[in-house]
C-alpha cells in the first residue's frame, strides 16, 4: 500500500514534519516532543536547589561559584505523542471517486508514518457505528508496515456512530494524546455528543472532514430514487436547481456545524475534497492549520 | 357543433384515444434510476423543508398541459364548425364551365379553362370572414358536393377536369345546397355552350375571340355503281371572324398524304370531296392546319376505308330477278348467276346466295339461303304457315344493322326449328325463328321465307340486308361511328382496343358492350359473335364555333391576385392555441415547474 500510496520524494519530505502539539506531550517515553516532565532534555526549563541524590552533571557551577550554593539546572524532558487515528470505516466513506475511505486511509498511513518515524505512538483505530477493527499500539519506524497493513486491510460497511466509538475505545485508560478523525462525519447522531464526550479527554484533537466531489457537486437526473449506502433507505426526488442549491446550502450548513463543534473546542477542524491533490493537503495544508511542523 | 372532418362518434373516439394514451404515457412513466448516495442525511433535510404537495401539484400540472396540447390537436383534426356559423357565414357557390370549348386557347397561351380555374382560385383566395365554398362543374364530373372551406374547396377545384363528352349543363343547387339563405352563385364561363344558368347567377367570363378552324365532317364512301372507286367528304369550319387559308390533309396506309390548300370565308364551312381509292383501305385521318389554330380539338377527324378488291358471289337460283339486280348493285361484288343444275360444276367463288335451293353438303364458302329445303346440315325448316309475321328481331346484330323487317309481309313461310340455330335473327308472332344464322366457319344465313312469297325484295332494306349479310358473311369488318364520350356497340361481352392496340375497360349490358371514348380515333371491338371497327370522331359544329359566345361583350374576369387573408377558422385557432401551449410547456419544464 505504501508503494501505492507515497512515492520515496513524497516520504522524505514527509520525515520532516511532525506534528505539533500545543500542549506538553505526556507519553511515559522518551519522544521527541516537549512534556511536562524535566529531565534529560536539551530545553533548558529551570532551577532548583539541589537536594540529595541528584544528578549532579545538572549542577550550575557558576552560580555555585558565585553564591556558594548548589542549584541544579532542570531541562524539559522530550516525551513521545500517543496518536490515535480513527478512521471512518462506515459504508458512507465509500462514496465517491475517488472514495472517500480511500483517501482518509492514505491520510492515515501518513499520518501513521509520521508519527512513527519521530517515535510516537500510533493506534489505529477503524470504526463505523462502533469499533470495527483496531491497531494496538505501535512505536518506532519498524511499525510502519504493519501500519499499512493494518489500513489496507480495512473494509468500509455499517453505520456511523462517532460516539459510540469514541465510548468504546476511550473507556479504557488512554494517555492523553493527539486524536486525529478522519470521517465524512454523516452521523445520523450527530457530531456534538461524540464531541462533548472526547472534549472531557482533553485530547487536542485534529478532525479532518472529508467531502467526495459527488457529494460537493452532485450530477443526478431529473427523476432520480436515492439510496442510502448505509441504511438503504430510499426516496425518490424530482431534481431541479433549486433543489440542487438546496442541497448545497444544507451541505455547506452541515459541515460548518462540524467545525464549529472543533473550534468551540479548541480543535482543529479541515474539510478536504477527495479529488484534491493529496500532497498539497499534507505538505502544506495540515501546517497552515498548525497540525504539522 | 358541426364537425367536418369526421363523424362525432369517430372524433369522440380520436379526442378519447389521444386522452388515453396521454395519460397511459404519463402513467407508464419508467421508474427513476436508483442511484446509491452516502446518506440521506442531508438529503432528509432538503427534502423536508420541500413539500411533496408541490411535487404533486407539479405532476398534475404538467399532465393537464400535455391533455390540453394533445387534445387540442386532435379536435383540430376533426375541423370543427361552431353552431349557427354556417349561417353566418357567406356562402358562395362557384360553377366552372368544364365544356369542350373551354380548351381553346387564348393569346396568352393560356387555355379558357385555366383561366376560369385561376379566377376561381382567387375568390378562394379573397380575404373577409369565415366563408363557404361549393365547387362544381358543367360536365357533371364532380361526384359529392358540399359548401366547404376554402381551402377544401381549392383541393376540389383543382380535381376538375373538361369534360368531352355528354351535353354540359347547369348543375341542379338542391334546398340543401341553398340552406336557409340562398348562397351566391359565380359562373365562370366562355359563354359557348348552350348552358342557362339560374336567374341571380353573376356571370365571369373567359372568352377571349380566337382563330380556329375544324373539321365538322369526314366520311369515305363510294359513289353509287363504282364499288372500287372512294371518295372522302370533308366539312371544314371557320369560326374565325376573317378569312383563313386553311391546310387539308388526308392520311392513309399504301400511299402519300394528300393535300389541299384552300380559303375559307369567316364563318363559313367549305365542303370538298377527295378521292380516297389510292390508299387502298383501312384508317383514313384528316386534319385541317391553320396558323394560330387555337382549339386543336377538332383538327383532325377519322374515318374507315374499307379494303376495295371484289369478291366473287354466285347467285343460284331457278330465277329471281329481284334479288339479282340486289346482288350487282353491291359494288364490292362479282356476281355469277347459276342455276341449280350448274352449281355442282362451278367452285371457287367467295360466298353463295341460294334461292330456294340448298345443297346436300354444306359449301365450302359462306352463304346466304332463302328459303331452303330441308336439307342435313341446316336446321330443318317447319311447317309452311300462311301469313307469318315478324315480330322481333336483333337489330344490333351486323345483318340487320340498319334493317326494317316491321314492313314485310309474307305469304307463306316456314320457321326453323329454333333449337338448332346457333343464332335466332328474326322470329315470328308464335316465336318461331324465320332468319336464322350459324357464325361457325363457313357462316351461313338462312331466311324461313322466299322473295317470291313476300314482298320483302319490295321493301327498301332489302339491299342493306343483302349487302350486310354478305358483309358478315365475309367477314368483313363493319364500321361505325360514333361521338365521344360513352360508346355502345352491339356485341356482347367485347374487348375494346384502342387504335394503339391497348385493351380498354368496358362494361357489359344485354346485347350490347359499353366503353369511353375521350379521343377520336378507329377503336376495334371484338366480341364472340364478330368484329367492329367504330370510329370515333368529334364532328361538333357548336364546339368548332368557339367564337359564338353569349357574353362576347361581357369583359373577361380579371383573376383576383394574391389578395389572401388569414382566416381565422377553429381548427387554425386550435392549432395555435396548441402551439402556444407547447411554447408554455417547453417553458415551464426547463423552469422545473413541470415534469
Amino acid at each position: 500500500m505504501a508503494s501505492a500510496l507515497f512515492n520515496e520524494n513524497f516520504l522524505r519530505r514527509l520525515e520532516h514534519l511532525r506534528f505539533a502539539t500545543r500542549r506538553p506531550a505526556s507519553g511515559h517515553l522518551r519522544g521527541l516532543h516537549r512534556s511536562r516532565r524535566t529531565g534529560s532534555g536539551m530545553v533548558f526549563s529551570d532551577y532548583r536547589a539541589y537536594t540529595p541524590g541528584d544528578d549532579t552533571r545538572n549542577l550550575d557551577w557558576g552560580i555555585y561559584l558565585r553564591l556558594d550554593r548548589l542549584i541544579l539546572r532542570l531541562f524539559e524532558e522530550e516525551a513521545d505523542l500517543p496518536v490515535y487515528l480513527f478512521v471512518d470505516a462506515s459504508a458512507s466513506m465509500a462514496f465517491g471517486e475517488p472514495s472517500k475511505f480511500d483517501f482518509a486511509r492514505r491520510v492515515a498511513a501518513a499520518l501513521a508514518y509520521l508519527a512513527l518515524v519521530d517515535h510516537d505512538r500510533v493506534s489505529v483505530v477503524a470504526w463505523a457505528d462502533g469499533i470495527a477493527r483496531e491497531l494496538p499500539v505501535r512505536r518506532g519506524k519498524a511499525q510502519v508496515w504493519p501500519a499499512f497493513r493494518f489500513l489496507q486491510g480495512l473494509t468500509a460497511s455499517g453505520g456511523t456512530s462517532l460516539q459510540g466509538a469514541l465510548r468504546g475505545y476511550f473507556g479504557g485508560r488512554r494517555a492523553r494524546g493527539l486524536v486525529v478523525l478522519l470521517s465524512d462525519f454523516l452521523d445520523p447522531e450527530g457530531f456534538a455528543p461524540a464531541a462533548n464526550f472526547l472534549r472531557q479527554f482533553r485530547h487536542e484533537v485534529f478532525a479532518l472532514q472529508l467531502l467526495a466531489p459527488q457529494e460537493a457537486r452532485p450530477d443526478l437526473p431529473e427523476e432520480v430514487t436515492l439510496v442510502d449506502a448505509e441504511t438503504g433507505a430510499s426516496d425518490t426526488v424530482h431534481v431541479t436547481p433549486s433543489l440542487i442549491a438546496a442541497y448545497r446550502e444544507a451541505q455547506e450548513a452541515h459541515c460548518r456545524s462540524i467545525e464549529s463543534v472543533c473550534r468551540a473546542g479548541g480543535w482543529t477542524y479541515r474539510r478536504a475534497q477527495t479529488d484534491a491533490p493529496f500532497e498539497e493537503l499534507m505538505l502544506r495544508s495540515l501546517r497552515d492549520e498548525g497540525v504539522l511542523r | 357543433m358541426r364537425l367536418l372532418a369526421f363523424p362525432p362518434g369517430v372524433t369522440a373516439a380520436l379526442l378519447a384515444g389521444v386522452a388515453a394514451a396521454i395519460v397511459g404515457l404519463y402513467l407508464l412513466k419508467p421508474a427513476p434510476r436508483r442511484i446509491v448516495v452516502a446518506s440521506m442525511l442531508i438529503w432528509d433535510r432538503v427534502l423536508q423543508r420541500k413539500r411533496r404537495d408541490a411535487e404533486r401539484w407539479r405532476w398534475w400540472l404538467s399532465l393537464a398541459l400535455a391533455l390540453a396540447i394533445g387534445l387540442a390537436i386532435a379536435f383540430a383534426l376533426t375541423q370543427p364548425e361552431p353552431a349557427g356559423a354556417g349561417a353566418a357565414w357567406r356562402r358562395i357557390v362557384i360553377v366552372i364551365d368544364n365544356s369542350p370549348t373551354m380548351r381553346t386557347l387564348r393569346g396568352d397561351g393560356r387555355t379558357r379553362f385555366e383561366h376560369a380555374l385561376e379566377t376561381a382560385r382567387g375568390m378562394l383566395a379573397e380575404g373577409g370572414t369565415a366563408r363557404r365554398i361549393l365547387v362544381t362543374d358543367t360536365g357533371g364530373t364532380l361526384g359529392s358536393r358540399a359548401f366547404e372551406a376554402p381551402r377544401r374547396a381549392r383541393a376540389v377545384l383543382d380535381s376538375i377536369e373538361i369534360a368531352d363528352d355528354g351535353a354540359p349543363r347547369f348543375p341542379v343547387l338542391d334546398a340543401a345546397d341553398r340552406g336557409d339563405e340562398a348562397p351566391e352563385v359565380v359562373f365562370i364561363t366562355d359563354g359557348v355552350a348552350p348552358i342557362t344558368p339560374p336567374p341571380g347567377t353573376r356571370l365571369l367570363s373567359v372568352f377571349e375571340p380566337a382563330p380556329n378552324v375544324g373539321i365538322t365532317a369526314f366520311e369515305v364512301r363510294s359513289p353509287p355503281g363504282d364499288a372500287r372507286r372512294f371518295e372522302a367528304f370533308v366539312a371544314v369550319a371557320n369560326a374565325a371572324p376573317e378569312k383563313v387559308s386553311v391546310t387539308i390533309s388526308i392520311a392513309g396506309a399504301g400511299h402519300d398524304a394528300i393535300v389541299r390548300e384552300l380559303d375559307i370565308a369567316a364563318r363559313d364551312t367549305a365542303r370538298l370531296t377527295i378521292p380516297v381509292a389510292e390508299f387502298g383501305g383501312g384508317t383514313l385521318q384528316a386534319t385541317a392546319r391553320v396558323a394560330g389554330d387555337s382549339y386543336v380539338g377538332d383538327d383532325a377527324a377519322y374515318a374507315f376505308m374499307p379494303v376495295a378488291n371484289r369478291k366473287r358471289v354466285a347467285l343460284v337460283s331457278a330465277g329471281n330477278r329481284d334479288l339479282e339486280r340486289a346482288l350487282r348493285l353491291d359494288p364490292r361484288i362479282a356476281l355469277s348467276v347459276l342455276g341449280t343444275r350448274q352449281y355442282a360444276h362451278r367452285a371457287g367463288f367467295d360466298a353463295y346466295v341460294f334461292d330456294r335451293f340448298a345443297p346436300a353438303v354444306a359449301p365450302a364458302a359462306p352463304a346466304l339461303l332463302l328459303r331452303p329445303p330441308k336439307v342435313p346440315w341446316l336446321p330443318a325448316p317447319g311447317r309452311e304457315r300462311e301469313a307469318p309475321t315478324i315480330d322481333a328481331w336483333l337489330e344490333g346484330q351486323p345483318v340487320l344493322d340498319n334493317v326494317s323487317l316491321r314492313e314485310v309481309e309474307i305469304a307463306h313461310g316456314a320457321a326453323f326449328s329454333a333449337a338448332d340455330a346457333s343464332l335466332v335473327l328474326a322470329r315470328d308472332t308464335d316465336g318461331g325463328a324465320l332468319i336464322i344464322a350459324s357464325a361457325a366457319i363457313p357462316r351461313w344465313v338462312a331466311t324461313g321465307f322466299s322473295l317470291q312469297d313476300s314482298d320483302f325484295a319490295a321493301q327498301t332494306s332489302f339491299p342493306i340486308f343483302v349487302s350486310n349479310a354478305l358483309t358478315w358473311l365475309l367477314d368483313e369488318t363493319p364500321a361505325v361511328a360514333r361521338p365521344l364520350g360513352m360508346v355502345s356497340v352491339p356485341l356482347e361481352r367485347a374487348r375494346v382496343l384502342t387504335p394503339e392496340g391497348n385493351a380498354l375497360d368496358t362494361r357489359f349490358v344485354p346485347g350490347a358492350t359499353l366503353f369511353q371514348a375521350d379521343r377520336p380515333g378507329v377503336f376495334v371491338a371484338e366480341g364472340s359473335t364478330g368484329r367492329l371497327r367504330v370510329v370515333i370522331n368529334r364532328f361538333d359544329p357548336a364546339v368548332t364555333e368557339v367564337n359564338a359566345s353569349r357574353l362576347a361583350t361581357l369583359p373577361a374576369a380579371a383573376p383576383a391576385g394574391a389578395r389572401a387573408a388569414l382566416v381565422w377558422e377553429p381548427w387554425l385557432l386550435l392549432m395555435l392555441g396548441a402551439f402556444a401551449l407547447m411554447l408554455l410547456e417547453w417553458w415551464t419544464y426547463h423552469r422545473r415547474l413541470t415534469v
